[in-house]
């Protein structure tokens, strides 16, 4: 109980501190040139070899379309800072590894997920995951391994260069384990993964997402230990978990 | 990120060490209560009783007109075979505690819980006790009223608990810490064969045995513990020898003692046979693991292994093996041949049976013996153990799980069914 409060207070300080951290995300075009030179504006015309942009004082200026070497739509991206930006919209692929662990045993997650981002703020995605979970019974350790094929959601909170959110997994975990492992017969399970991280713009497609989250895993197996005695367990894998994951496209 | 958020995960990962995983454990182990008792009374019974039921049967030696069957904990039937249709139940040898013996010409010798002992069976209507050597596997241990433990009561115990209950480790710990193992250690072990031949009166040797006898030597091996007897004139307890762990059989021939442990093959010199030298070794994975050494180059393996205790594990195999030590200490593998369950096994002229317990009986060509072919697999015979006949060439005895059974050996190599003793 007292872990449950003190995730929600988490999520609460994160979730209060970032609605304010809207920095200057550029709202216009931004087009980059070969000599370095950028221009920020709205793109009202496009005419032969040459774009015309309205700026800030209410001027238009002419850009040759030969010497832009980027050109950022705000209906596509979100330009933070240094030429660095994030993706709007769009599908991408997400990859990432897990690790973690608690008074019972570690946790290991290989994730890798198709995703599409339904809005500014809004990703969905469709994944499979392998991973393994101890079960710790007075020292032994059962470890299990599974195949999960899983839903997943995400929120953004801001639009900064570090996008804050918080995302969920669910999941049927697939039991991979094979029978004949030493003393082990595990069985399928479902997963709920809650967690929290953030996003950090980059000047290409792929971004670098650091998160934490809360695995909580429902199976059941049974294990022999070297004394013979023999173990039938439904349990709840309750894990903290640490990842670094790679967003592409 | 702010010092908010570091603060907030500093304390989250600092609670992740109070948070445990939850849910409910059915733990089933089995439970052993230690029966104290009079030793020297159970060591003085009467030893030629009359015949009784077959219960809990172990071991089988068949004679030429008789049979031993071994009553688990308790001591040998003995069987008038000379009518093998009609069988008849001659007696009960009282051997408390034995369930390992082996006939070499008439003397019986079996282990009995601390001692060991060895029975004339010249006339096997009066078997005649010769030696019974006292507390040579452990000395007696007793209760505070000056009793003997004299066994063990086994019960299944079953119960539920919390996944992070205390009492799981404790019940762990007590089982660990119990009288029961440290006997474990040092008595002999309970064959992981339910039912297997000692031998027959031709000189076979079951591959399954823990007690053997060689050139006036007897060698009865524990868990990890080689004890060795003199046969010849007397018959006296001369040492113990550490040699391993979780040995499970014992095979000798000409001057080599092949051991087959859980984890390895391995070959001692009996050069001086009280205290045999290792020679070679063969590891392999996990395993129960009958060895049958043909000739001075080459042993057969059956390795078996699967969800329980003792050899867990996925390797079930035949595995031919060159015997002759190279690199100081090496054994090499030659063939191996995947099989379902491999127990106790024969080799009856040039061809190689193997057990398969409920998955039948393999048969090999074993003409080139280290070169082997499969001939079958007979699924309709239930095998843990093969023996020849002791005087008919043609016919093969196999031990199933009530009994054994006599099957002829056709002109294929295939067996067909001629009688069977149940019990």
């Amino acid at each position: 109980m007292k872990s449950k409060l003190q995730i929600f207070v988490f999520l609460l300080l994160l979730v209060f501190s970032v609605q304010g951290q809207e920095n200057n995300v550029a709202k216009e075009h931004v087009v980059n040139y070969k000599d370095g030179s950028i221009f920020r504006g709205r793109i009202i015309d496009s005419n032969g070899g040459y774009l015309t942009m309205l700026i800030t004082t209410g001027d238009t200026i002419s850009l040759q379309i030969d010497q832009i070497t980027k050109f950022f739509d705000p209906s596509d991206y979100l330009l933070t800072r240094k030429g660095k930006y994030h993706l709007k919209s769009g599908f991408f692929n997400y990859t990432s590894v897990s690790t973690g662990f608690n008074n019972s045993g570690i946790s290991q997650q290989l994730q890798t997920m198709l995703g599409y981002r339904i809005s500014e703020r809004k990703v969905i995605g469709l994944g499979l995951s392998l991973e393994g979970h101890d079960v710790d019974i007075a020292d032994n350790f059962f470890y299990h391994r599974f195949l999960t094929p899983y839903a997943y959601g995400r929120h953004y909170f801001n639009n900064a260069h570090w996008r804050f959110y918080a995302d969920a997994k669910m999941g049927y975990a697939v039991d991979i384990e094979p029978n004949w492992r030493v003393g082990l017969d595990g069985k399928d399970g479902f997963i709920f993964q809650p967690g929290i991280g953030f996003k950090i713009a980059s000047r290409n497609r792929a971004k670098i997402l650091l998160s934490m989250s809360y695995a909580f895993l429902r199976t059941e197996g049974s294990g022999v230990d070297w004394m013979d005695i023999s173990y039938d367990y439904k349990v709840w894998i309750k894990r903290l978990l640490f990842t670094i994951g790679f967003e592409l496209w | 990120m702010n010092r908010r958020h570091l603060y907030s995960l500093l304390i989250l990962v600092l609670l992740q060490g109070c948070i445990q995983d939850t849910g409910k454990v059915t733990m089933t182990y089995e439970k052993a209560t230690a029966v104290y008792g009079d030793l020297e009374a159970l060591r003085n019974q009467e030893l030629f009783t009359a015949s009784r039921a077959i219960s809990d049967a172990g071991k089988i030696f068949i004679g030429e007109d008789f049979l031993l069957i071994g009553e688990e904990g308790q001591g040998i039937h003995i069987f008038d075979n000379s009518s093998p249709e009609n069988p008849v139940n001659l007696g009960f040898i009282n051997i408390f505690g034995t369930r390992e013996f082996y006939l070499q010409g008439n003397d019986l010798y079996a282990e009995s819980f601390y001692d060991m002992v060895k029975i004339d069976l010249s006339d096997i209507r009066q078997p005649q006790l010769i030696a019974r050597l006292t507390d040579v596997f452990a000395s007696p241990l007793e209760n505070a009223q000056g009793e003997q433990l004299i066994g063990f009561d086994f019960q299944i115990i079953s119960e539920e608990f919390k996944l992070n209950d205390s009492r799981i480790q404790e019940i762990r710990n007590s089982l660990n810490g119990a009288i029961y193992v440290d006997f474990e250690d040092q008595l002999i072990p309970r064959s992981a064969v339910p039912s297997s031949f000692a031998g027959n009166s031709n000189g076979a040797i079951g591959t399954v045995n823990r007690i053997s006898e060689h050139n006036g030597y007897v060698y009865v091996i524990g868990k990890g513990r080689l004890t060795i007897f003199s046969s010849n004139d007397s018959f006296e307890f001369l040492t113990h020898k550490n040699m391993g762990w979780e040995m499970e059989t014992v095979y000798p021939l000409d001057d080599r003692l092949f051991i087959g442990a859980q984890s390895s093959m391995d070959i001692y010199n009996l050069g001086n046979p009280t205290d045999p030298q290792f020679e070679g070794q063969y590891w392999h994975p996990v395993a129960c693991d009958p060895v049958l050494p043909v000739d001075g180059q080459t042993a057969y393996l059956s390795l078996r292994s699967g969800n329980f205790g003792g050899c867990e594990g996925d390797t079930n195999e035949l595995l031919v093996l060159d015997t002759e030590v190279i690199n100081g200490g090496e054994v090499r593998e030659l063939q191996s041949f995947a099989l379902t369950s491999p127990y106790g096994m024969t080799l009856k002229g040039n061809t190689l049976y193997v057990g398969e317990g409920a998955n039948g009986l393999a048969i090999f060509d074993a003409t080139n013996r280290r070169e082997l072919t499969v001939i079958a697999i007979d699924r309709s015979i239930e095998a843990y153990d093969i023996i020849p006949h002791p005087t008919r060439s043609d016919l093969l005895l196999i031990a199933g799980p009530d009994g054994f059974s006599q099957y002829e050996i056709q002109a294929s190599d295939r067996l067909s069914f001629l009688s069977s003793v149940r019990f």
